[in-house]
């Protein structure tokens, strides 16, 4: 008789191997100068926001409106910095509080909707927080956007660099990721598998599925809105069109790419995808078509992501 | 009554014009067999959904334990003692036995981040704890052997079977069933008429039959509901349902019971 246990966050000698290859990449920014380097931030803000929307997309649902989430974080932690000089810890905090807030009620509401209704709504909601950020210019400044966003600097030491930023940028994907693989071992973790699994029977078996996707709900918007604050103070500008529902879009593609129900998924979409459009600067009408074409071809042919091409990444997950 | 479990007060669900349900009233007692059997459309399901909260009566109430629990939602009524089986299967098919069993167990033990505020009961269970109280479970209703096998891949009598281990693993104290024969042959439909006397014996269970194969209510049930067009038209030990001439003309005076 096999005991049962819980998933194995132990790693094989074939993930152990793809991750000190991750580790190598990871460092090599700092020699390849600034476009490298600031490719290299871009990718791991993308993997702490893409790694939210997994939460959701998890529970079984599609949100539309991650950017908008990152839009509340950044210009609350800005416009409380701004306008009242507070401690950038403290508004950080703050965006984060307002943005789970705002998650809260939201989904309380609409996670109710299913599929292409919920989808519907959050895309709505993201179109009207950019309408709302234009039109408040009295507060936000509008279409102009607030620029001259001081840098990070947390107990007089200032992430003002690309080489710095990139340090703190990084330390914060590892913890994502870390974050997920801990969540989706965890009893809770299972329960969010179970909802999107069969929710009728996790329902049944007492497993509220409204709290859980509220849960989900809230704690990926929650990273969404952390990203947002780091973008902020990154690129040192904000402006509606930083929060747009396109970005939202360029997040689920970087999900659904790299893989919905694999904790790799976003690591794996977020850094094949954020250097694609910087690349092909060039290319902007068309690469969006190719980016449609190849996410057509991997819901067809692949709906578990390129993570889950290999399953060395996976390891006992699957069995 | 003694040790009334379950009560359902002038219960009512009406679709519109449609009175899925009429004024039905009818109580469990502790430990007891009951079966709600009826012909088609005469509104079991319907019962059956209200009861377990998954859709809210019209009027009326279901009180389980001395408590309102009408309307639901459904994990509520669960985790209150109440827990349901489905028609079909229902299971995580990609999972193994343990782990769907496991996943019955979730709410008991999931520590999540709303319910560790507001719910005080000791979760959290450690891996050791899990792992023996899914052998239990599986030794309950004879699974043990498929332990490790996917879900998806059990045939369907054992399917149905994992079914009932998932709600067991919520430990309620009545299991409500949704025709748990349907789609059995004779013989899975024989063991599962022992595996619930099983469960009533030596687990203590009460257990609510929603059923269509009247040979096993007969056989199992130790009192009869019967609807007829959402109406309770009558309630008895199965040798007094049998005589009724109401049910046997509802049941078009088959005299075979079987098959009807």
């Amino acid at each position: 008789m096999t005991q049962f246990s819980m998933p194995d966050l132990t790693l094989g000698r074939k993930q152990l191997t793809l991750l000190g290859l991750l580790g190598v990449l990871s460092i090599v920014p700092w020699f390849m100068g600034a476009f490298v380097l600031h490719l290299a931030i871009l990718t791991s803000l993308n993997i702490l926001m893409v790694n939210g929307l997994s939460i959701i997309a998890r529970a079984g649902q599609l949100s539309f409106g991650h950017a908008a989430f990152a839009a509340i974080g950044a210009y609350v932690s800005v416009l409380f910095s701004v306008e009242f000089g507070w401690n950038i810890l403290l508004t950080s905090a703050l965006g984060i509080a307002l943005a789970a807030g705002f998650a809260f009620l939201l989904g309380w509401v609409i996670l109710r909707l299913k599929g292409v209704y919920f989808v519907l709504v959050t895309f709505s909601f993201g179109e009207l927080m950019r309408l709302a950020l234009l039109d408040w210019s009295d507060l936000t400044g509008g279409a102009n956007g607030i620029a001259n966003i001081a840098p990070i600097s947390i107990f007089d030491f200032a992430f003002d660099s690309r080489s710095r930023f990139y340090a703190l940028a990084l330390i914060v994907a590892i913890l994502s990721i870390v974050l997920m693989r801990r969540l989706f071992s965890s009893h809770f973790g299972q329960a969010i598998d179970a909802v999107y699994e069969n929710a009728a029977l996790a329902e049944s078996t007492g497993l509220s599925v409204h709290r859980i996707q509220i849960v989900a709900f809230v704690l990926g918007s929650t990273l969404a809105a952390f990203g947002g604050i780091l973008q902020a103070r990154y690129i040192g500008y904000i402006s509606p069109e930083s929060f747009n529902p396109g970005i939202s879009v360029a997040l689920i593609t970087m999900l659904v790419i790299g893989g919905q129900r694999s904790v790799w998924g976003p690591l794996v979409g977020a850094l094949i995808l954020t250097p694609l459009p910087e690349l092909f600067r060039g290319a902007v009408h068309t690469q969006n078509i190719f980016y449609g074409a190849v996410l057509i071809l991997i819901l067809r042919f692949l709906p578990g992501g390129l993570a889950s091409v290999t399953n060395l990444f996976k390891g006992k997950e699957k069995q | 009554m003694k040790n009334e479990l379950l009560r359902v007060e002038a219960l009512s669900r009406h679709f519109g014009g449609l009175a899925a349900l009429n004024d039905v009233s009818f109580s469990v007692a502790t430990g007891e067999i009951i079966g709600l059997i009826g012909p088609n459309g005469a509104g079991k399901t319907t019962a059956f959904n209200v009861i377990s909260g998954t859709m809210p009566p019209t009027s009326g109430k279901v009180i389980f334990a001395g408590k309102d629990i009408s309307g639901g939602p459904p994990s509520k009524v669960v985790v209150s003692g109440l827990a349901r089986t489905f028609q079909s299967t229902s299971t995580y098919p990609q999972m193994t036995v343990a782990q769907n069993v496991y996943r019955g167990m979730l709410s008991r033990i999931e520590g999540g981040a709303v319910a560790r505020l507001v719910d005080r009961r000791e979760r959290l269970l450690a891996s050791t704890q899990v792992s023996n109280e899914i052998d239990e479970i599986l030794d309950m209703v004879d699974l043990q052997a498929w332990r490790e096998v996917a879900a998806g891949s059990l045939a369907y009598g054992l399917q149905k079977k994992l079914g009932i281990a998932v709600a067991l693993a919520t430990r309620p104290t009545i299991l409500l069933l949704d025709e748990p024969a349907a789609g059995l042959n004779h013989e899975e439909c024989n063991e599962l008429a022992k595996l619930l006397r099983q469960l009533q014996q030596q687990h203590g269970l009460t257990l609510l039959l929603v059923e269509h194969h009247m040979a096993l209510v007969m056989e199992l049930c130790e009192r009869i509901v019967v609807l007829v067009q959402g109406e309770k038209i009558a309630e008895g030990t199965p040798a007094e349902i049998r005589e009724n001439p109401a049910v046997i003309e509802a049941y078009l005076g088959a005299p075979d019971y079987a098959h009807a």
